[in-house]
């Protein structure tokens, strides 16, 4: 289908959280590796990961009420692993990546060229600790909500 | 949702700022904002005082605050919202047979009616550890 005419409206693109967390949680997490896969601990080791793996997921979201396709509510869930006997461990991993999660409030995001502003954070849920069925490690979950203005990516 | 007005508000004291709070409070209950009471309710002392400054201050009935947020309607708007967040829940989820549900607690003997979305069989349970269907269900609820 060929759409001739100009859009009235310019076209909003929503925060993708997975990647802006990952950016934004890499570094302050360092040397714990932040990805978006499942972590794959080798059978054979006992210790597989002594830094913990941090895995960050798109938890969805919606526009904010009032704002629509402006501000959105973004959130990332984000799973804290640990070998197992590492629990406290594990507990404190997830703790502190949602402690900077809830602590972006003001920042810029730099993804792949594209300037995203963070106006206000929270912590939406805290760690707990829930088996992932696919991984033989310890986990713990939290999730981060950001609200986020949308970005233009067309005016036409 | 039109709810009667309560007398929430006691006793209101001092001059022109209390007529502007009293009305506001009335406005509050009429409206069902049963949040707004809420907090309300969190910034006042023991016995219901609040400090308005300025030499105001009002008294709030803990007993209707109580009965406000144990209301019918209260009640049903708490349900409302925790069957969107289920039926999100229960239309995303991918394990097969996963079943969540809604519960209700209102019982007098607490400070508020809660609702809660939980994996109502173990599909379910494997479903929200696999996936993490309820916080994405929740993500998704937007905020009043």
């Amino acid at each position: 289908m060929t759409i001739n005419a100009d859009r009235p409206f310019v076209t909003i693109k929503p925060p993708p959280m997975a990647g802006l967390m990952v950016q934004y949680l890499t570094p302050l997490m360092a040397p714990t590796p932040v990805q978006t896969r499942r972590p794959k601990p080798d059978p054979t080791q006992d210790i597989s990961y002594p830094d913990g793996f941090i895995r960050v997921e798109a938890g969805g979201g919606t526009w904010v009420a009032r704002d629509e396709n402006y501000l959105f509510d973004a959130s990332a869930i984000i799973h804290a692993y640990v070998d197992y006997e590492h629990e406290p461990q594990g507990e404190d991993l997830c703790a502190t990546a949602l402690a900077w999660g809830g602590n972006a409030q003001g920042l810029t995001i730099n993804l792949e060229g594209t300037e995203w502003y963070v106006t206000y954070t929270r912590i939406a849920s805290l760690a707990t600790e829930l088996v992932d069925p696919m991984v033989r490690l310890t986990r713990f979950r939290g999730m981060v909500t950001w609200r986020v203005p949308g970005v233009p990516i067309s005016v036409s | 949702m039109a709810v009667a007005a309560v007398p929430v508000i006691e006793a209101v004291v001092g001059e022109t700022a209390a007529g502007t709070v009293a009305a506001e409070g009335g406005a509050m209950a009429a409206a069902g904002e049963t949040a707004s009471t809420s907090r309300l309710s969190q910034v006042a002392d023991l016995a219901g005082n609040v400090d308005l400054g300025d030499g105001h201050s009002m008294t709030i009935s803990p007993e209707q605050i109580h009965a406000l947020l144990h209301s019918p309607q209260a009640v049903a708007a708490i349900m409302a919202k925790a069957e969107h967040v289920c039926k999100l829940a229960n239309d995303m989820a991918v394990t097969r047979e996963a079943e969540y549900a809604v519960v209700l607690q209102n019982r007098n003997d607490t400070k508020r009616a809660r609702a809660t979305v939980y994996a109502k069989n173990f599909y379910a349970v494997v479903d929200d550890a696999h996936h993490s269907t309820l916080l994405k269900a929740a993500a998704q609820t937007p905020s009043d």
